[in-house]
């Protein structure tokens, strides 16, 4: 392929819309005699519900609707069905819905749940995964009984929704030899991080239909439309076909919007009325109280290294806290399970990750998606190493990159195109002048110092994840695009229209990418998540092309008298190759070729192109092994941060990221998704997180008291660069990198910390209180 | 926004009298709150923490609108008066009250400042208010008024916890006085999760007046207490004393000792503990008044 738009810097094609706030998200949109619903919560982290009367709440003037329980016996869920709608004898978590209105205006909607009487009886609840794992407080008695895919390993009896292994080499044999080698050194260690929140400018929001005919039509703030439509079709036992998702815009999603989550809410107030549209738009408070947030983790890791630095044996437990609900969370903690201990090589793995239920608020998919968590420890683990072996941490993992040639934890076998980790962590260092030690201020209260980390995601999904593509030729040969990947401000929609202009041969003005999805019209897609889009569906948009172009030539063959295969599309023409100045325009074939006489041949052109990923394969549920992960993205980040050894202030000086994206479709763009990346990776390093009282109550459940980085906090120098692997499973031999700048942002700044003041913090985030207290028991 | 949505899910009256007179009689009446910039009160609504019967909203009243400045009668700062036009309007706020203008500087964000008022700062009497721990080093008054009459108190005696104060019911601040003592120097230090739009996590104002000749030394800090705090024990402590490193370090414990702080989501009890104790020093040193032996 030749590549003309692909590679260049062009605006967002939803620039317009966006910035004069024309582009439409579920909140704008209003139906004549729509409702209003509003959703009563529990405000307790464990409890059995005794009692549940909302026979007052009904007769309040205004009130269409009430819901609980007992008109929704449902559960939903993508890989494990344990999520109710509404709570049934007992609720999990604060914030968990037990109730929802739906009247005239929201004002009733809120003055009926005032009426509505719950009483609850407290139950001993649990909080911290470790503590859970013991089995005393069961939060799922009859997890056995939930639906689940099999790839999913409960322990019940311990509150755990998945318990991921991987089993690679002899980690034992590696330890108890080591124990006789004095050329071997055994290192421990043990990393934390709590919950935090994706805080998307727009708040999750849904509007159901239900109409008289039993079909439902949903708008909702969805990553993953079609997989929304098959999660509310298999928890409402309603017909694919009579179920409808129209996915307008989404103001930014970052992992909280995909599968399902408050939609059912909605759905389920609008089957009690059919022929009312219910509207309801989550608070900020809701929304980070009661969608998903990012699991908590504790992890511990021991390490056999040999003195020369040559990593031998890797262990490492992690046991995530999921809150009160696994659902896609399950998922999460698989993949951290297989891809420990990232980018690196080891011969002998052993992985425990545990998924966890305790009473903390619902963990799910956030960017990241587990990686962010495995890398926090293993890059951690990294510096520790290296400080006992007295070695530079670059320099150690220079020696253990997992290069072509070398299996991963899974036993996939690295290749030349696999991507390229050593020229990430070199450019990185480059950038960050790492060799360089950093420039010390004047006021001797504070301290500098720089700090590096590498990293490697692949897309977490299914085998089977698929994607599909149609591309429509209208009568003037402009083109529109229909695929299913959400535009949640990553720039999908540019990139992939820069991608189908090179793949039409046709300028990039003349393709429009259909918005917004809408599922009765729109081919299949998975999810807008896993960093995968460009691939997957520039996979299908490829196959969609070619299927596109084969109908072009095939009839301008007929006109022309020459081989399909004589013929090339370039521009607004179809041509002959040997004889270029021969050619039809495409507006007069794309709807079929019309002769002088009136008779015509073909007709429109419909380029149609689906994709699975190829020779995917479950894991050995003992083991491990198998091909989960279809391409890898690899990386580095750095920063330099200053510490106020006095206050514990840190301030994030700088911060670098490069990713080896195969091919970088739009530079401008990719590199806003990394800066963005990086900023959403310096608050949990520094400052973010979910905390609660002693009662396991959210404390933080506003943007009072939920801090996300502004530019006052952000680095005044942000560097992102790019390694370009040609990936070859790719027809644009590209690859994701969506995900990764916001993975080893934290453990960089961890590393830049230890550099600067010579402490290690190992629990995020890394607050002032921590500094000063790592300073104190270091005697300064 | 449509028919049926709301910001604030509650029914309440809305009332903007011109006068304060009509102001005073409508707050006189159970139920009824005043409001100024509401970026407080907004807060309070929507989360149903507050549902008055009605709402005086009493930015329309011209004479809460007034600025004064003379050595002589100090600064007047009407209730009314936002942050932003004290920081952009009043260049004698930034000349007389260094340290006032500092710490309504690091008040929310701008859109914030444009609405809020230290009037409101005040009323609100959270322990974490900004605006309050220099005004207290300034020795600042307030003018309350209500049906009954107006009165004059120290604003030190003014709050009585978290969200508490001595306000009865239709009274509202009417106007800040803060007395002219001098020039000052000074430093709010305020320490949050995040540099701007944030709460404090402490905060410490301490004001010099009469740097080169008195040399009067003031502290008051936020969110270590109850309420927000002036340490007069320190201060006496350390009035007309050379600052040594002794000295300033014995003020500094002074400091410490007086706090009494909790764990919240914005910082611990034993971090807000060890603050009230470094930043005091902190501030001198960075104000050159003292150098440390190392």
């Amino acid at each position: 392929m030749r590549f003309k738009y692909v590679g260049q810097s062009i605006p967002r094609v939803d620039a317009f819309e966006k910035v004069t706030g024309t582009a439409k998200y579920v909140t704008d949109m209003f139906f004549p005699g729509m409702l209003y619903a509003a959703v009563l919560r529990s405000p307790y982290p464990h409890a059995k519900i005794k009692k549940l009367d909302v026979s007052k709440a009904k007769e309040l003037k205004g009130v269409r609707a009430v819901v609980t329980a007992k008109e929704c016996p449902y559960k939903q869920g993508i890989y494990l069905v344990d999520r109710p709608i509404f709570a049934t004898d007992r609720v999990r978590y604060v914030g968990e819905p037990v109730a929802a209105v739906a009247a005239d205006s929201l004002d009733i909607a809120m003055k009926a749940l005032d009426l509505i009487e719950v009483e609850y009886e407290p139950l001993p609840a649990v909080f911290d995964p470790l503590e859970s794992m013991k089995g005393e407080i069961l939060i799922h008695p009859d997890l056995a009984s939930y639906d689940r895919l099999p790839i999913y390993n409960i322990e019940p009896e311990k509150n755990v929704f998945h318990h991921h292994k991987t089993r690679k080499g002899d980690v034992d044999k590696v330890f108890e030899e080591a124990k006789e080698r004095d050329d071997v050194v055994i290192v421990e260690g043990e990393y934390t991080l709590p919950q935090i929140y994706h805080a998307p400018l727009e708040p999750h929001g849904a509007i159901a239909f239900y109409d008289f005919e039993g079909k439902l039509t949903v708008w909702s703030s969805a990553q993953s439309p079609h997989t929304l439509r098959h999660l509310i079709s298999y928890a409402f036992k309603i017909p694919h076909h009579k179920v409808r998702v129209i996915a307008p815009y989404v103001g930014g999603g970052f992992g909280g919007k995909a599968g399902i989550n408050m939609e059912g809410i909605v759905i389920a107030l609008a089957m009690q009325v059919p022929g009312k549209h219910i509207k309801l738009i989550y608070s900020r408070e809701e929304d980070i109280m009661a969608t998903v947030v990012r699991q908590g983790m504790y992890a511990k890791v021991r390490a056999a290294v040999t003195k020369d630095g040559k990593f031998l044996a890797w262990e490492q437990m992690m046991a995530f806290d999921g809150g009160a609900y696994a659902e896609y969370g399950t998922n999460v903690v698989r993949a951290a399970g297989y891809t420990t201990p990232g980018p690196y090589y080891v011969p002998n793995i052993k992985v425990d990750s545990y998924g966890v239920y305790t009473n903390h608020l619902v963990g799910g998919a956030f960017r990241g998606f587990g990686h962010g968590e495995l890398h926090w420890a293993v890059e951690r683990h990294i510096d520790k190493i290296a400080q006992e072996l007295g070695m530079d941490p670059l320099e150690l993992r220079m020696k253990n990159l997992l290069k072509p040639g070398l299996t991963n934890a899974m036993g996939q076998k690295m290749h030349d195109h696999s991507g390229n980790v050593e020229a990430c962590l070199k450019k990185a260092a480059e950038l960050i002048e790492y060799e360089k030690p950093s420039e010390q201020p004047k006021d001797p209260k504070k301290k500098r110092g720089k700090g590096i980390a590498a990293l490697v995601k692949a897309p977490a999904m299914p085998t089977n994840a698929a994607s599909s593509v149609i591309i429509k030729f209208h009568e003037d040969a402009t083109v529109t695009l229909q695929v299913s990947i959400q535009e949640i401000g990553q720039g999908f929609n540019t990139a992939i229209a820069q991608m189908a202009a090179d793949a039409l041969h046709i300028p990039v003005e003349k393709i429009k990418v259909v918005t917004p999805i809408d599922t009765d019209t729109n081919p299949y897609e998975w999810q807008t998540v896993a960093s995968r889009a460009l691939w997957t569906v520039g996979n299908a948009l490829y196959r969609a092309a070619e299927d596109a172009l084969n109908q072009i030539k095939n009839i301008a063959s007929q006109v022309l008298g020459v081989a399909p295969y004589n013929l090339e599309v370039e521009d607004d023409r179809v041509y002959i190759k040997y004889d270029p100045e021969t050619y039809i325009p495409l507006k007069d074939i794309v709807m079929g070729y019309t002769y002088p006489d009136g008779h015509a041949i073909g007709g429109p052109v419909i380029g149609r192109g689906s994709f699975v990923p190829e020779r995917l394969t479950n894991l050995d549920p003992e083991t491990g092994q198998g091909n989960a992960a279809a391409e890898w993205t690899f990386g580095a980040e750095a920063a330099e941060v200053e510490v106020d050894t006095e206050t514990g202030e840190i301030k994030v000086l700088k911060l670098v990221g490069v990713f080896d994206a195969g091919r970088v479709v739009n530079p401008m763009l990719a590199r806003g998704q990394i800066i963005g990346g990086m900023v959403q990776g310096m608050g949990p390093a520094v400052f973010e997180q979910i905390t609660y009282d002693k009662d396991g109550r959210p404390l933080t459940i506003s943007f009072t008291d939920y801090k996300i980085p502004t530019i006052a906090d952000i680095p005044e120098e942000m560097e992102a660069d790019f390694v370009e692997t040609h990936e070859a499973t790719s027809a644009f031999g590209v690859r994701g990198i969506a995900e990764h700048p916001m993975i080893s942002v934290p453990p960089a700044i961890a590393a830049a910390i230890y550099n600067a003041i010579g402490v290690n913090i190992n629990d995020l985030p890394i607050t002032p209180d921590k500094i000063l207290k790592a300073l104190k028991e270091k005697g300064e | 926004m449509e028919r049926g949505e709301y910001m604030i899910p509650h029914d309440f009256s809305y009332f903007r009298p011109a006068t304060l007179d009509e102001a005073l009689d409508m707050l006189s009446e159970d139920g009824m709150i005043p409001i100024m910039g509401s970026t407080d009160v907004v807060v309070k609504l929507r989360a149903r923490r507050l549902k008055p019967k009605g709402i005086v909203d009493l930015k329309a009243i011209e004479e809460l609108h007034n600025f004064s400045f003379s050595k002589e009668n100090g600064m007047v700062i009407g209730a009314a008066v936002t942050m932003n036009e004290l920081i952009e309007d009043h260049p004698e706020v930034k000349e007389n009250y260094p340290v006032f203008y500092q710490a309504i500087k690091k008040v929310g964000a701008y859109q914030t400042r444009n609405r809020a008022t230290v009037a409101g700062n005040i009323g609100n009497s959270s322990p974490a208010a900004d605006s309050v721990p220099p005004l207290l080093t300034y020795n600042a008054k307030l003018k309350l008024v209500s049906k009954e009459g107006e009165r004059e108190v120290e604003l030190k005696d003014f709050f009585t916890g978290p969200g508490k104060n001595i306000l009865k019911q239709g009274e509202i601040i009417h106007s800040i006085i803060v007395p002219y003592e001098g020039p000052s120097i000074g430093m709010y230090y305020k320490l949050s999760r995040i540099k701007a739009v944030d709460l404090s996590t402490i905060g410490v104002a301490l004001t010099v007046i009469d740097p080169d000749g008195k040399r009067d030394i003031r502290i008051a800090l936020a969110s270590v207490a109850p309420t927000p705090l002036r340490v007069f024990e320190a201060e006496d402590f350390i009035r007309g004393k050379e600052l040594t490193p002794e000295v300033v370090e014995e003020f500094a414990k002074i400091v410490q000792r007086n706090t009494s702080p909790i764990t919240d989501s914005r910082g611990t009890k034993e971090y807000r503990y060890e603050m009230a104790y470094v930043l005091p020093k902190k501030i001198l040193r960075e104000l050159g008044l003292y150098k440390e032996v190392s």
